[in-house]
């Protein structure tokens, strides 16, 4: 039975049902579009529907379910969509799909017609959850874009990734759930032609204010980035308890690696410390160190502070960029003729909706990502061993 | 009153043409005790019995094998009537349609039972005062038409009316309507052999869809469309009837059949006439079926080179759908193990006219794809000039499509070209979804509702005529002849589950083209 919770401008009609099947979800979806018309919020019913995408979500287990819905929930405005919120529990004996559904229907300021969006919750037990792409497939939108978004860490088995990148546009994960080293290599794996691979990362989109700062304040420089006496690059980051990976370190590293073209092979690492290795640059060798710090809110895994250090010469001896106690900004502080000059650059950190929808409105392909995840795999190895 | 309200209360039309009431009748329905029937067409007959749609005097006199008694076929009809109707059994409602219930007992080709049918259709057409007006609805399979047609003519029924007598005499043949064309010109003449072709009705359920109508409607009473439904603004055309249900209990039927016969020559060669067709003169019987014709006639038949090019088949084997494992099409009940009947079928036609020259049709039908969708979709040219190649890569900006969505979810979806909000300049692909079901909030009226109701009142509209069928076997018999010569396929060479074989993505690709995404 269908339930319906109406705002002043927002409707929310929903439906659940146990061991159901696909073309009984769609009727039922087609029943809460049907109900919607007829119980609009704001006067009209959306008998005119306009979506710009499908967007499909794996969930490791009902509490993420739950927060990528409530994720999904702020997109809504900005990107109508039918969103498929997948937990798969492949260990089950027998096949079985439980399904909610809400049909979340908002009034914009100013207008009469709604915009909906559909939410499909899909729990997939037993042999049918190794084939999540037969149950996925019936519920899109035709001929719409599908946006994978895969929460959490990737699967030890392939195949039933391997089945959502067949029918995506776009893989979006967040690198900062892997843990171990090996996420971003496994993640590498899964997609063995990185630049032809539309893969998206919530970790690059934390990263970002960080990559523009680094750009502006080199860039800017007469004397730029100045790759040929750049000396050492020191990262830190923050020690976290359950064995997170420097995710963001390797991929600005990465990301440094293709700017600054440096040799991505890192060289013998005789006698260096576990955290620290050398790579080439042309005829320089650039020392790089990546080491965990205790640092108060950053979340594990994420920055606290990237160091580039030049030989002496024109320009900056040093760029330090830290993190601050408060949140919204970082500290840039620019070393220059014996000269420290410090200031704080609004850095306002995104929130999950947010990440996504730039991931959203980017292209899907991202070249400069997959080129930093590419360059990133062989310092990961250097510091693995 | 908001202004918006009044306006569309303004618009509402005051003064609509009455509908015209069908004429009395006394429906004779040969395959009473058979599933068309009773999921079908009972059901059909007690909506329209509900909606108070039927004529006012009107009997329906069942005819089958099955020794069933007038009481026992009310039985049957409730219970089917109860489990496949569109709404709920009114108890008012179903005690008087069930007084006009009757049932005969019989042999198709023996006399002494026509001579029983006849006798009950006398004593009905009296009480009930039918006037003399006869449907007949052969819901049996082809094989067993002569057998009916023969006794309908011994029994005299037939061509009263066109001597003098009172009344007219109407029959509706269910698909299919031959196996090829010679077959299909032997039934036609068979049946026009005692019935005249205006009293013909070939029933395509697919006709009496709200969504198929609505083409017509779509196409003919929005003047922007006529503009640029043409060859100068038309890429290609789509049109898919996907299935994601096997065979089931029907497989020694689907074995002589295959997926060109059981849907492209029928169902997707309507679909291809509506779309593809000039503006009638006149919304009526002749005038659309003339043009229809005229689709049809200018199909381009395959040479028996290009079939192998132009069209591909192929056939399921065991895969997953929606979660289930599924056995292949040789595993199913009453088919060979080493069937080498098509459950898909893919081509591309070509429409030799001045509208059409050149626009490539692509038809794709399969059982056992990933999803049910049956739809439309007109590929529009791209921009000729696109200004915003500094801003984003335009090779990959889709053109526009108008899709006209049969079933599920009919309706009517524009695709174009949308700024994402915000800037920088970046381009996506938007769908406006006319959602007919949630914009007429009234369920419609099921496609056998509606077919019914147009027999009884003598408007073939939606019915295919004798030239429309031979018309569509001719296209037919070119790919059937081809495959037939060809060296056989390396059956099943699909997955169930996946949208065909690959030799269907290549036939599309070949033209620098894809399926679309459903």
């Amino acid at each position: 039975m269908a339930e319906a919770v109406t705002d002043t401008d927002e409707t929310t009609l929903t439906w659940s049902g146990r061991a159901v099947d696909t073309a009984q979800i769609e009727a039922e979806l087609a029943k809460l579009r049907f109900q919607a018309a007829g119980e609009p919020a704001g006067g009209e019913g959306f008998a005119i529907r306009t979506s710009l995408l499908n967007m499909v979500v794996y969930a490791e287990d009902p509490e993420s379910a739950r927060q990528a819905s409530r994720t999904i929930g702020v997109l809504a405005g900005h990107h109508p969509s039918r969103a498929l919120i997948v937990v798969a529990r492949p260990a089950a004996g027998r096949s079985r799909i439980d399904a909610q559904l809400a049909a979340h229907c908002h009034v914009s300021a100013g207008l009469e017609q709604q915009v909906c969006c559909e939410e499909v919750t899909l729990h997939i037990s037993g042999p049918a959850a190794h084939h999540l792409h037969s149950i996925i497939i019936p519920l899109l939108v035709p001929d719409l874009p599908v946006y994978v978004w895969w929460t959490g860490r990737l699967p030890r088995e392939r195949h039933m990734f391997e089945q959502l990148i067949e029918t995506a546009d776009k893989i979006i994960v967040d690198s900062a759930n892997f843990t171990g080293r090996g996420g971003l290599q496994r993640l590498a794996e899964l997609c063995p032609d990185l630049t032809g691979c539309p893969l998206g990362d919530l970790n690059w989109e934390r990263l970002a204010p960080w990559r523009q700062i680094l750009v502006q304040r080199c860039e800017m420089s007469p004397a730029g980035w100045r790759p040929e006496s750049l000396a050492a690059v020191e990262i830190g980051y923050a020690r976290g308890a359950n064995r997170r990976a420097p995710g963001q370190a390797l991929l600005l590293l990465g990301w440094l690696s293709a700017r600054l073209g440096w040799d991505a092979a890192a060289l013998p690492r005789k006698g260096l410390a576990p955290s620290r290795l050398i790579v080439s640059a042309g005829h320089q060798r650039v020392s790089i160190s990546v080491t965990p710090e205790g640092y108060g809110a950053t979340e594990p895994g994420g920055l606290v502070s990237v160091k580039l250090l030049w030989h002496a010469g024109p320009g900056p001896q040093s760029i330090k960029i830290s993190r601050l106690a408060d949140p919204l900004h970082l500290s840039v502080a620019r070393e220059e003729r014996g000269r420290v000059l410090e200031d704080h650059v609004l850095a306002q950190p995104l929130g999950q909706s947010e990440m996504l929808m730039k991931q959203l409105d980017g292209d899907p392909l991202d070249p400069e990502y997959s080129q930093a995840l590419q360059n990133a795999l062989p310092l990961l190895a250097a510091l693995s061993t | 009153m908001s202004a918006r309200a009044a306006t569309r209360a303004m618009t509402v039309p005051t003064a609509a043409a009455p509908e015209r009431a069908p004429d009395p009748c006394v429906m004779v329905i040969f395959g009473a005790s058979g599933d068309l029937t009773h999921r079908m067409l009972l059901p059909a007959l007690y909506n329209l019995a509900l909606d108070r749609r039927l004529p006012a005097r009107f009997a329906i006199v069942g005819f089958a094998r099955t020794g069933w008694t007038d009481e026992e076929f009310r039985e049957a009809a409730k219970a089917s009537i109860q489990e496949f109707s569109r709404r709920p059994l009114d108890p008012d409602v179903w005690e008087s349609f069930a007084g006009s219930l009757f049932y005969v007992p019989g042999e198709y080709h023996h006399p002494q039972s026509h001579e029983r049918l006849a006798a009950v259709m006398d004593k009905v057409q009296e009480l009930q005062g039918t006037a003399g007006n006869h449907l007949y609805y052969l819901a049996v399979p082809p094989s067993t038409f002569p057998l009916i047609i023969d006794q309908l003519s011994a029994s005299g029924h037939i061509g009263r009316h066109e001597q003098g007598g009172a009344g007219w005499c109407r029959v509706i043949v269910e698909k299919p309507f031959g196996e090829d064309l010679q077959s299909a010109r032997e039934l036609n003449q068979l049946i026009n052999k005692v019935f005249s072709e205006d009293d013909v009705y070939r029933i395509d359920h697919y006709l009496g869809k709200e969504t198929v109508q609505n083409i017509l409607v779509f196409r003919f009473a929005n003047g922007i469309l006529e503009p640029v439904w043409n060859r100068r603004y038309v890429d290609h055309i789509q049109i898919t009837v996907a299935e994601s249900i096997g065979v089931g209990g029907r497989g020694s039927y689907y074995e002589e059949t295959g997926a060109l016969r059981d849907m492209v020559q029928n169902h997707m060669m309507q679909l291809l006439s509506l779309v593809a067709m000039e503006p009638p003169i006149a919304f009526n019987g002749r005038s659309v079926r003339n043009e229809k014709v005229k689709v049809l006639h200018a199909v381009r038949p395959l040479p028996a080179g290009e079939v192998r090019v132009a069209t591909a088949r192929g056939q399921y084997g065991p895969g997953w759908i929606s979660g289930e494992e599924v056995p292949g099409y040789r595993q199913e009940p009453g088919v060979k193990g080493k069937s080498r009947t098509e459950t898909f079928a893919a081509m591309r036609l070509f429409i030799d006219s001045w509208r059409w020259a050149d626009v490539p049709f692509y038809l794709r039908t399969g059982k056992r794809l990933p999803k049910r969708s049956t739809e439309i979709a007109v590929h529009f040219k791209r921009a000729p000039h696109l200004l915003f190649s500094d801003f984003v890569d335009i090779s990959g900006l889709e053109p526009n499509v108008l899709t006209i969505r049969i079933q599920p979810n009919e309706g009517i979806t524009l695709k174009f070209l949308t700024k994402v909000p915000g800037s920088p300049l970046r381009i996506r692909p938007a769908n406006m979804d006319f959602l007919y079901g949630a914009s007429f909030l009234v369920q419609a009226p099921s496609a056998y509702e509606t077919l019914l109701l147009d027999a009884m009142r003598g408007d073939a509209t939606l019915f295919t005529r004798a030239d429309e069928v031979e018309a569509a076997w001719t296209v037919m018999d070119c790919i059937l002849n081809a495959w037939a010569s060809l060296p056989p396929p390396d059956f099943p060479n699909y997955e169930a589950g996946a949208w065909g074989p690959p030799a269907a993505d290549e036939l599309i690709a070949a033209d620098g083209r894809e399926w679309r995404r459903l």
